[in-house]
């Protein structure tokens, strides 16, 4: 890791950063229905949000610092066992394709916000839509903490030390989305996807200083040639 | 056709399946390659599943 600090990634790590916060308290005005307490407003954005919307706001949410940050480097450690993401995510989108527009429909006829609403609904349960509730929340925790490393690696890399720079963006990420409800991520995503979208073609076209012969070099170590 | 959508939980969580380095492609291992295949495929049999439904069906 550089010890001097990365002026040009921190330039514009600090923009990004800065655009993308702006854009996170904005958020909340965005499409906002009349009833600004209901749930429904700050859980599922009003449930307004089209397919566009929600096509952006999923690749967002789905292709995050896990994606570009802890696979790689689970990869480049340990070769082939990294792997199993590849296979887990085609998977998923099968399964999501059967399963999810039943669970959309029950909730849109319904009301229903989480999916421990469905269960309760469907079943009529406490003990069940709280079982639901909490193997949410609990199975949340290990994608925040990979966040959490990955964002701290980003951190590192532009030569930033200590812990409050990471207590600092992640406090501000929680301010935003707790004044903006999903209306925060489903906006950023937009700016989250075009950066991914250039950085993969970037990458894969083997553009930027040292990029192909890093990606050379990352191949080899993936595949173990010389 | 809804039997489709299980054609890659097949090809894909039974690694002996795909263990192998030969035949490569483009220097890339059997193994590599033919998991990145399913990407295309996956997406393939899923439109197709989706072309064949009646609109209202509850998918």
């Amino acid at each position: 890791m550089a010890d001097q600090i990365e002026w040009v990634a921190l330039s514009v790590f600090i923009f990004f950063f800065a655009l993308v916060t702006v854009m996170g308290f904005f958020a909340a005005r965005w499409k906002s229905g009349p009833v600004s307490e209901h749930l429904d407003e700050w859980g599922l954005g009003g449930r307004q949000f089209g397919t566009w919307i929600t096509w952006f706001l999923v690749g967002g949410d789905f292709y995050t610092a896990y994606t570009v940050i802890a696979v790689p480097a689970l990869v480049y450690a340990v070769g082939a066992y990294g792997f199993f993401a590849l296979p887990y995510t085609i998977i998923v989108y099968p399964f999501v394709f059967a399963v999810m527009p039943m669970l959309w429909k029950q909730a849109h006829a319904n009301g229903h916000v989480t999916a421990a609403d469905v269960v309760q609904g469907n079943y009529n349960s406490r003990g069940l839509e709280l079982a639901v509730a909490v193997t949410g929340m609990v199975a949340t925790m290990p994608y925040i903490a990979l966040q959490l490393i990955g964002m701290g690696v980003v951190i590192k890399a532009m030569g930033l030390t200590g812990e409050l720079p990471i207590v600092a963006a992640f406090i501000i990420l929680a301010l935003y989305t707790y004044s903006s409800g999903l209306r925060a991520p489903a906006l950023i995503a937009f700016v989250k996807d075009i950066i991914q979208g250039h950085h993969d073609l970037y990458r894969g076209a083997g553009g930027g200083r040292g990029g192909a012969g890093q990606a050379r070099r990352l191949w080899r170590g993936v595949f173990g040639g010389q | 056709m809804w039997m489709l959508l299980l054609v890659p939980f097949i090809g894909l969580l039974w690694v002996p399946f795909y263990n192998f380095t030969e035949p490569s492609l483009f220097g890339f291992p059997f193994f590599y390659w033919y998991q990145l295949a399913w990407v295309p495929i996956s997406s393939l049999l899923v439109w197709l599943v989706y072309r064949s439904r009646t609109p209202d069906e509850a998918p």
